[in-house]
């Protein structure tokens, strides 16, 4: 089975999803690469920061409970007023509570946000929820680091207060973050709001999928998304392609509620067009003997002439596959500029005549 | 096992273990990539930390929804060609002379004597500009003007280098056959007998 094949395809068949193990003390250095080190650094610290907006609010909730004991529990989840009104004050009054609590809530980095979740959706956290699973502390959790972000969490009482009014009232969140746009949210505090899912602004329009000649230039575009990153390398609503072969445009799409999305959009390839060459060389040596065009299968009515200043018509044809060898009436021409004019129907049906000069090279 | 979701998820919090269990997972595919770009083993071993590092650092930004391992593959071939990038920027640029693609002259028996190891070889032989072109087009699939974008130089040059690069893959591939394999003692006789089978 000795198979004629084409170069590429026999390096694509040998080396696609060729493996290879790294040697051994790669990952080491990896691990240790200052950028990553700084990254995973920073990761932890937002990490330990979420945890304590999220004691706290459970404290302020806590607070809300103890502090007004007269209203009934079912009357605290409908009316936000309660919620509203002593937020300011209980965080500040709850200081001790916090500090108490935020020790033993990030000393287990392992428990990731599914405890996130569970107390953003129970009306009431308890303590209880809070106190489990005390671990020792991690390495890189120090102190300082839970201060730090105690403070942080502090300073944004008001948003702090929006949240938790998103905590404890599932269904006014959709106001809540109505309003969060006009107002620099912190990123920490935006979290649990982004899990509502609330869709903002318009609906997101982007191009359809669409097929053009090859060669031809297109415009696609994404509108009313809040920012638009391009796979091709470029950002903005809308962007012209030179589509060269069939591919998917792939669109990275941020939403107006901090969503990211990705869309993909079909570009096809019709043949329309021809391949020309500018010169050829009839001299016998196997390389551009024939002027000869390059053209896809799917053209019709596909005719070439070719001429000459004094002469006229010398060569004409209506087979794709058949060249021109440079003679007339069996004699060589000579050195020398031509011309051809050739009429074809593409794939599509348009008429085309494509008109040019080319040179004979002896 | 642990899936990849879960992996990720993980690694997106900075956890240094997640990290390491899916660079275990994923570092020998990407090892492949790498082997391919590069000139050598260390050069490969240059552009796998680098994507590993670019990984780790920006997987907060991955679709949930979408292919990780593709992600990855196109992180690794970025930076192969960011690394091609820094190492030729003091070149200036490459002048085009008009190739005549024919692409019958391209073409060669398919022969099993041809191993990953030797392929591979040929390919890290070639010129980085080759290499990178071929590697992109025809292994990877990016088109010619993704490339031309991608290595910030014209259509014309991209498939110009891709040509070359493949001519100069066929004369080392019928060199090889030529004299190593006779040498080796695989003469036609042999060809012609695994023809009959």
């Amino acid at each position: 089975m000795n198979k004629e094949k084409e170069i590429g395809e026999i390096f694509k068949e040998g080396l696609d999803g060729y493996r290879k193990e790294p040697p051994a003390n790669l990952w080491n250095d990896i691990q240790n690469d200052p950028t990553l080190l700084k990254y995973n650094r920073r990761r932890k610290m937002a990490r330990t920061a979420k945890w304590a907006v999220v004691a706290t609010v459970a404290a302020v909730a806590i607070a809300v409970v103890a502090l007004l004991p007269s209203i009934p529990k079912e009357q605290e989840k409908t009316t936000p007023l309660p919620v509203q009104n002593p937020s300011s004050t209980i965080v500040a009054s709850e200081n001790e509570n916090v500090s108490n609590t935020v020790p033993a809530q990030i000393s287990t980095p392992e428990q990731p946000s599914e405890t996130t979740d569970r107390v953003a959706h129970s009306n009431q956290p308890s303590p209880v929820t809070f106190k489990q699973e005390p671990r020792i502390n991690h390495q890189e959790m120090n102190t300082a680091a839970a201060v730090e972000s105690i403070q942080e969490t502090k300073i944004e009482s008001p948003s702090l207060a929006q949240s938790l009014h998103a905590v404890t009232h599932p269904e006014t969140a959709p106001m809540t973050s109505e309003t969060k746009p006009s107002k620099p949210s912190t990123p920490i505090v935006s979290a649990p709001v982004f899990q509502l899912k609330t869709r903002e602004g318009k609906p997101i329009e982007f191009s359809h999928d669409t097929s053009v000649c090859r060669g031809s230039r297109l415009t696609l575009f994404v509108k009313n998304a809040m920012d638009v990153r391009w796979n091709i390398g470029l950002t903005g609503e809308s962007i012209t392609v030179f589509p060269d072969a069939p591919m998917f445009v792939e669109a990275t799409v941020t939403t107006f509620d901090k969503v990211d999305t990705t869309i993909y959009i079909h570009v096809g390839i019709f043949e329309c067009g021809l391949w020309i060459p500018t010169a050829f060389t009839p001299n016998g040596d196997g390389l551009n003997d024939e002027f000869i065009i390059h053209a896809p299968a799917d053209i019709t009515n596909y005719e070439c002439t070719i001429f000459d200043r004094g002469r006229g018509m010398l060569f004409r044809t209506n087979n794709i596959k058949q060249g021109w060898d440079g003679n007339f009436n069996g004699n060589p021409l000579p050195f020398g500029a031509y011309f051809y004019i050739i009429t074809y129907r593409d794939a599509l049906g348009e008429k085309h005549v494509e008109k040019g000069q080319i040179t004979l090279v002896r | 096992m642990i899936s990849d979701s879960e992996l990720i998820r993980k690694c997106k919090q900075g956890d240094s273990k997640s990290q390491s269990l899916l660079y275990e997972k994923y570092a020998p595919m990407l090892m492949g990539i790498c082997m391919r770009y590069a000139h050598d083993e260390e050069d490969a071993c240059d552009i796998l930390h680098d994507a590993f590092v670019k990984i780790f650092t920006n997987i907060s930004k991955v679709d949930e929804n979408g292919s990780y391992e593709a992600w990855m593959k196109t992180i690794t071939v970025n930076t192969a060609i960011n690394a091609y990038h820094y190492k030729n920027k003091t070149k200036g640029a490459v002048a085009v002379d008009e190739v005549q693609e024919r692409v019958e002259d391209l073409r060669i028996k398919q022969n099993d004597f041809l191993s990953q190891e030797i392929l591979l070889r040929f390919i890290n032989e070639l010129p980085d500009g080759y290499r990178t072109v071929f590697n992109l087009f025809e292994i990877d699939g990016y088109s010619h003007l993704e490339i031309s974008k991608m290595i910030g130089s014209s259509y014309s040059t991209v498939r110009s280098q891709l040509f070359k690069a493949k001519r100069a893959l066929k004369k080392k591939i019928e060199e090889y056959l030529g004299t190593e394999l006779k040498q080796r003692g695989y003469g036609e006789n042999k060809e012609t007998e695994e023809d009959n089978e």
